[in-house]
């Protein structure tokens, strides 16, 4: 056997390859695309080993046999790779050039077995020396043309694919075929006698397995960036480590053993080591990933500033606002909980009308499993997750119409208090893993955040409302204080007129048989006295008419002081008034009075018709004769509390403000003897009472004055 | 929402397990919740259509208690009118497929499938393509492009609408392709199939499991002839695929069986024969058959897991209440008794219980009796780790042979009696009689080469009952009766019962004769079919 560092690289990828077709036989998954990868494992196995044996001047066996031994392996190698790409990426078309491999293939190895392929292979003093037949040229072309088909492939599936996750895959394998293709291109140059090739096939093949029997693949990114950042940290401290060593030997050279340099200088390495590799992260971020890494810093920035803002809306705007131009989103929403319910807070991005109607019940199951699980969801997660296939289809709709790519738990002291909503990434692609925990760890700083200001929110509130209350309670407080006066002065006017009433019944029923004895006597005077004088006529008529007189009063009296028992009926204030109206139109009109109605429709009131259109003559005829050279007649009804409210207002000479609480008592009036008997107002405000309505009077001298009752709806 | 073959393409197993086999991780509770919150949903969409208010009345419950206390069972007859008609306007959500049925019991029903239903049954449907290939949680073996037999029904049916809807989630190759299956008869389409398969293989077979258990017979030598024609055998990958088979059989030194022709992942059947021809199949084909509890009415309502053992129900298709065996007896007897239902929290180990649904997603039928009597096994699964209550088929309530309240005998217990006595037999059919005084039981037997008399071949079949059924052993313990009476049918009496049926035009549930409690008209063609020979 012939060894050198070379044949035990050989040997070395022999053993690696084995090896992975051993733990693939054993733990792969029995799918298509393992399946495929097998086949080409093994097509790398035979390769390996014949490329081994050949240059190992084996103990049986020639050269020229292993090297035919490992061409059927080469050979095979493209085609199955392609084969396993295929498979991997689920394409099923355009089998022809499976075929094709497969008739090549097989022609190929009837050639090489007749020696066209290869047709010397041997060793030389230590060399070893190796020349191929026609045929053997056709492996280059066939090894172009399907790896350059897989490659195709690869690079079409990852345009279109729009998974982070089988992207990353996508990459791996397109990396494989990076390595794998610099390790062929060492064929043709000098390197080619060194098995640079198949070291390099053999990274590829971890690769792919590490693809296949992963579940979850480290970002292809991540480990470029992190491979930079060492391999230059490596050469850095190598460069300097070197360097010094050298200069420290050459100037202390005597004076300190080099043992002691070199241990010095591994203390300092250690002390260095972390802060250089920070700046160098720092420093290969800055340099090669500028956006993403500014897009970050403002994040992180923006993160601690976060709790300083109190104000709740303040805050949510800003974290969308930010949020949405770090991670490259147009949509970004923030869903805030209360008591019952989350509700949309604010959304960048979003139809505007989602945010006052969207809610989300708290004992919505994607709620639920947020606050047991507290992680990040994503929208597929929703389709998967078995404990949210209670979701209804009504609120998975709804949350669709927020085009949800993310679901960020917003979370303090075990409670779930909002939820960040984040769209799709303009780019179209998804969160990478360093997105997702770049994102939770803002989740928890903006749960903190959005906590202080709802609970400053709440103070401020709470603050607020006090003032309000103390407001409304002193407003109240003067409401109700107005309205014991009136109460109080109500209580006296009615008590007043009822004390009146009573009085003025007494009186009148002790003046009417009197008044009655003096009209008889009349009578009998008028019958025994035939013949008159004119004088004693005159005097007689004169007796007889003030008698009339008294009688009025005095029934006037008994009505105003007595309870009525007068037929109650639902009545229609509007038509009333109408009716009333139309009684004194004339007179309205013969004094230059313009009438001005505004009459909402109004419930029925229960009151007597007649005693009701008493009420409004009587208002109506005093407004007209305080407007004896005309004016504006108001009559305004509407319902307010459960009341008919009916306003009659005069621009006439009003009334003097000693007089308001006077004029309904009975006999107060303001006209010249004779012409009023006082009784009018009074009678008014006796029948509001009855029915359970009230009167109020607001007037002003030379202005006008208003009426203003209400009376109870039927 | 990415299915099934975007989640393959992304390499997302673990995903693809989780949405389709997750639920057997769910707590009980969490279980119970997701039954809740989508009743809920269903209460709200048959509180706003016409046939929801006739059935739920203008008390519009509030709870699950609620729904349970004030709404009443119901049977088919309560949705005929409407169902009959395909009248869209009354149901809660619009159909997106109407299912077809004539089941057993021989009235036609039409089943109104909404879109998220269907959409369900299809995930469910591939959720038994995931159990049959598994051998551990979150282990299976199905790639796109898998192969399935055609076996069942097509539409309206429900397996084929089932498969139509699987076919969505995962892109799977139906042998023959779907579109053609679908339009062929059965005869037709299984020698097709099995033509194709020939050269293509087979992943999975969907279908009946007696169908594989008689193609596995004919292999052996002991059924009919093979349905593989002779030109079939002339494309070069059939002969390399015959050719492997018969390596594998020389050197498993035994003659050439189905599973050395194909290398089958899984089988899916629904039925009684699944378990009764389990071991069968797995003898010819290599593959158990996974049983499913399924009918036209409620779609999935259970699923045998990986282990073959007793079934796990579903949680998101239909909300399951129960009806304890001794009130479903007493509600067969009186209609109008108003029998108490459980939860499935609330049911006990070792018990049998009639059924009863609510559809999920829109679907019609609420409270809805399904006559199937199952037994709850156990309230977990222990060996799997499943926190869900565990059921086997019984019986439909309406086949089950009361013999003078000794004995209730199900067809699966005649059928494994039957099967366990060794007679040679093609066709049975059983009912009870009256002779005298007494009930007896019948079997009408059509025998395939045996040579046992008549005698003989009845008390092997007793000898076998009495062993299966305890509560069968004791009549003739304790009353010295022996119930059951034999009557022989001539060879191919079932088959020409067949014939006749499909040329009367019967319906595809109507052909072949009922196992258990024939009519009277059934048995008197079977008799007349028997003397023509």
């Amino acid at each position: 056997m012939f060894w050198n560092i070379f044949n035990i690289i050989r040997l070395g990828a022999f053993i690696s390859y084995s090896l992975l077709l051993s733990v693939v036989l054993w733990r792969g998954p029995r799918t298509r695309p393992v399946q495929a990868f097998i086949l080409y494992l093994i097509s790398m196995v035979i390769w390996s080993l014949g490329s081994f044996l050949m240059h190992a001047e084996p103990l049986f066996g020639t050269a020229l046999f292993w090297n035919k031994f490992m061409v059927a392996g080469i050979a095979a190698m493209p085609i199955l790779f392609y084969s396993f790409i295929r498979s991997f990426l689920g394409i099923k078309k355009q089998k022809k050039w499976l075929y094709l491999g497969a008739l090549f293939y097989i022609s190929f190895l009837a050639v090489n077995i007749m020696g066209y392929a290869m047709k010397e292979a041997y060793f030389s003093e230590g060399v070893f020396y190796y020349k191929m037949g026609i045929a053997g040229y056709l492996m280059a072309p066939g090894w172009f043309l399907f790896i350059g088909l897989a490659t195709f492939n690869l690079i079409q599936s990852h345009k279109k694919a729009r998974d982070s996750f089988y992207r990353n895959r996508l990459k791996y394998l397109l990396i494989g075929i990076l390595v794998m293709a610099t390790g062929l291109t060492t064929n043709f140059t000098k390197l080619g006698r060194h098995p640079l090739d198949i070291s390099l096939n053999t990274v590829n093949a971890f690769l792919i397995a590490y693809v296949i029997l992963r579940y979850k693949l480290l970002d292809i990114n991540i480990i470029i960036r992190k491979g930079f950042v060492y391999f230059t940290l490596t050469a850095i401290i190598a460069g300097v480590y070197l360097f010094t060593v050298f200069i420290l030997e050459r100037l202390l050279r005597g004076v300190v053993g080099i043992s002691l340099i070199a241990v010095l200088m591994a203390i300092g390495i250690a002390l260095i080591f972390q802060p250089l590799r920070d700046f160098l992260q720092r420093w290969i971020d800055r340099l090669f990933f500028r956006e993403k890494f500014d897009y970050y810093q403002i994040l992180r920035e923006f993160t601690q500033k976060m709790v300083t803002i109190l104000d709740l809306d303040n805050l949510a705007n800003s974290t969308v606002n930010t949020i949405s131009e770090t991670m490259q989103t147009d949509k970004v929403a923030i869903l805030l909980g209360n008591e019952e319910e989350f509700y949309l807070k604010t959304s960048l991005g979003l139809d505007k009308s989602l945010v006052p109607s969207f809610k989300l019940k708290k004992d919505n199951p994607l709620l639920v499993y947020m606050i047991k699980k507290r992680e990040i969801l994503t929208r597929d997660d929703i389709d998967i997750i078995p404990q949210l296939k209670g979701l209804w289809e009504s609120k998975i709709r709804e949350l669709e119409m927020l085009e949800a790519e993310l679901f960020i738990p917003l979370i303090t002291k075990d409670n779930l208090i909002g939820i960040i909503i984040l769209g799709k990434k303009l780019s179209e692609d998804n969160y990478s893993e360093e997105e997702h925990a770049l994102l939770s760890t803002v989740a928890q700083e903006a749960a903190v955040a959005f906590e202080n200001a709802k609970l400053y929110g709440e103070i401020e509130e709470a603050k607020i409302k006090l003032q309000n209350w103390g407001e409304e309670l002193e407003r109240k407080i003067k409401e109700k204080t107005e309205e014991l006066e009136r109460s109080q002065a109500l209580v006296l006017q009615s008590e007043k007129l009822a004390g009146l009433g009573q009085l003025a019944a007494g009186v009148a029923h002790e003046i009417r048989n009197p008044l009655g004895i003096i009209a008889t006597s009349m009578y009998y005077l008028n019958e025994i006295l035939p013949e008159k004088r004119k004088e004693v006529k005159k005097h007689f008529h004169i007796v007889e008419s003030e008698i009339d007189r008294c009688q009025t009063i005095i029934t006037n009296l008994l009505e105003f002081s007595r309870t009525s028992d007068k037929e109650v009926e639902p009545v229609d204030v509007n038509a009333l008034v109408n009716m009333t109206l139309s009684l004194v139109e004339k007179d309205l009109f013969g004094h230059d009075i313009r009438l001005i109605k505004k009459m909402e429709t109004v419930p029925k009131i229960k009151a007597n018709l007649d005693e009701m259109k008493q009420v409004f003559l009587n208002l109506i005829l005093n407004a007209t004769q305080a407007m004896p050279k005309g004016g504006e007649l108001r009559i305004i009804t509407s319902t307010h509390n459960n009341k008919v409210r009916i306003k009659v207002s005069d621009t006439g000479m009003g009334i003097f403000k000693e007089n308001l609480d006077k004029i309904f008592n009975p006999f107060f009036t303001t006209k010249e003897p004779g012409e009023g008997t006082g009784l009018g107002l009074a009678f008014v405000h006796t029948i509001i009472e009855r029915y359970g309505g009230n009167i109020r009077v607001e007037s002003e001298k030379e202005k006008g004055t208003t009426f203003t009752i209400e009376l109870p709806i039927l | 929402m990415a299915n099934a073959t975007e989640l393959l393409r992304q390499g997302k197993r673990k995903e693809i397990w989780q949405k389709y086999c997750g639920f057997i991780d769910l707590s009980m509770d969490e279980f119970m919740k997701i039954q809740e919150q989508l009743l809920m949903e269903q209460v709200e969409l048959l509180s706003k259509c016409e046939l929801g208010r006739k059935i739920m009345g203008d008390k519009i419950p509030k709870s699950v208690e609620e729904f349970k206390e004030s709404v009443p069972l119901t049977t088919y007859d309560d949705y005929a009118p409407y169902l009959s008609e395909k009248r869209e306007d009354i149901l809660p959500e619009g159909s997106y497929m109407w299912c077809h049925t004539s089941g057993k019991t021989g009235q036609h029903k039409w089943v109104p499938y909404p879109k998220k239903m269907y959409k369900i049954l299809g995930e469910i449907f591939l959720t038994s393509l995931i159990f049959t290939t598994s051998k551990k949680r979150g282990d299976f073996l199905l790639n796109e492009g898998d192969n399935i037999l055609y076996g069942v029904a097509p539409p309206p049916y429900l397996s084929g609408i089932a498969y139509r809807a699987l076919a969505e989630e995962l892109n799977v190759d139906f042998i023959p392709p779907l579109e053609e299956a679908e339009r062929m008869d059965y005869v037709e389409r299984m020698k097709e199939g099995f033509k194709i398969s020939l050269i293509k293989g087979i992943d999975f077979f969907a279908g009946a499991s007696s169908v594989l258990a008689n193609i596995g017979q004919r292999f052996s030598g002991k059924g009919e002839k093979s349905m593989i024609s002779i030109s079939s055998l002339l494309h070069p990958l059939v002969m390399m695929r015959i050719a492997k088979a018969l390596i594998k059989s020389k050197i498993a030194r035994r003659g050439i069986l189905p599973k050395d022709i194909w290398r089958l992942k899984g089988i899916m059947s629904g039925g009684v024969d699944a378990e009764i021809y389990g071991k069968i199949i797995e003898h010819y084909w290599g593959v158990r058959p996974l049983e499913a509890y399924v009918s036209t009415e409620s779609g999935v309502v259970a699923m045998q897991l990986w282990d073959y053992g007793s079934m796990t129900f579903f949680p998101h298709l239909n909300f399951v209440e129960f009806i304890s065996e001794k009130d479903s007896i007493k509600s067969q007897k009186d209609p109008n008794y108003k029998p108490r239902t459980l939860f499935l929290n609330e049911v006990k180990p070792h018990q049998i219980y009639e059924v009863v649904i609510t559809n999920l997603h829109g679907g019609v039928f609420v409270r809805y009796k399904s006559d199937d009597l199952i037994k709850i096994i156990s309230l977990k699964n222990e060996k799997l780790g499943v926190d869900i209550p565990q059921m086997a088929f019984y019986s439909r309530a309406s086949e089950v042979i009361d013999l003078a309240s000794f004995a209730r005998l199900t067809e699966r217990a005649v059928w494994q009696a039957i099967e366990g006595s060794g007679i040679k037999y093609n066709e049975w059919a059983l009912r009870k009689e009256i002779e005298g005084k007494y009930p007896v039981l019948r079997l009408y037997l059509e025998l395939k080469g045996e040579e046992r008399g008549e005698e003989e071949i009845m008390d092997a079949v007793h000898e076998s009952l009495k062993k299966i059924d305890p509560d069968y052993n004791d009549i003739e313990k304790m009353m010295q009766f022996k119930p059951l009476r034999l009557t022989i049918l001539s060879p191919d009496t079932f088959q020409r019962y067949m014939l006749k049926k499909k040329e009367e035009g019967a319906d595809l549930g109507h052909i072949k004769s009922p196992h258990m409690n024939p009519s009277d008209k059934i048995i008197d063609d079977l008799l007349q079919l028997s003397k023509q020979k």
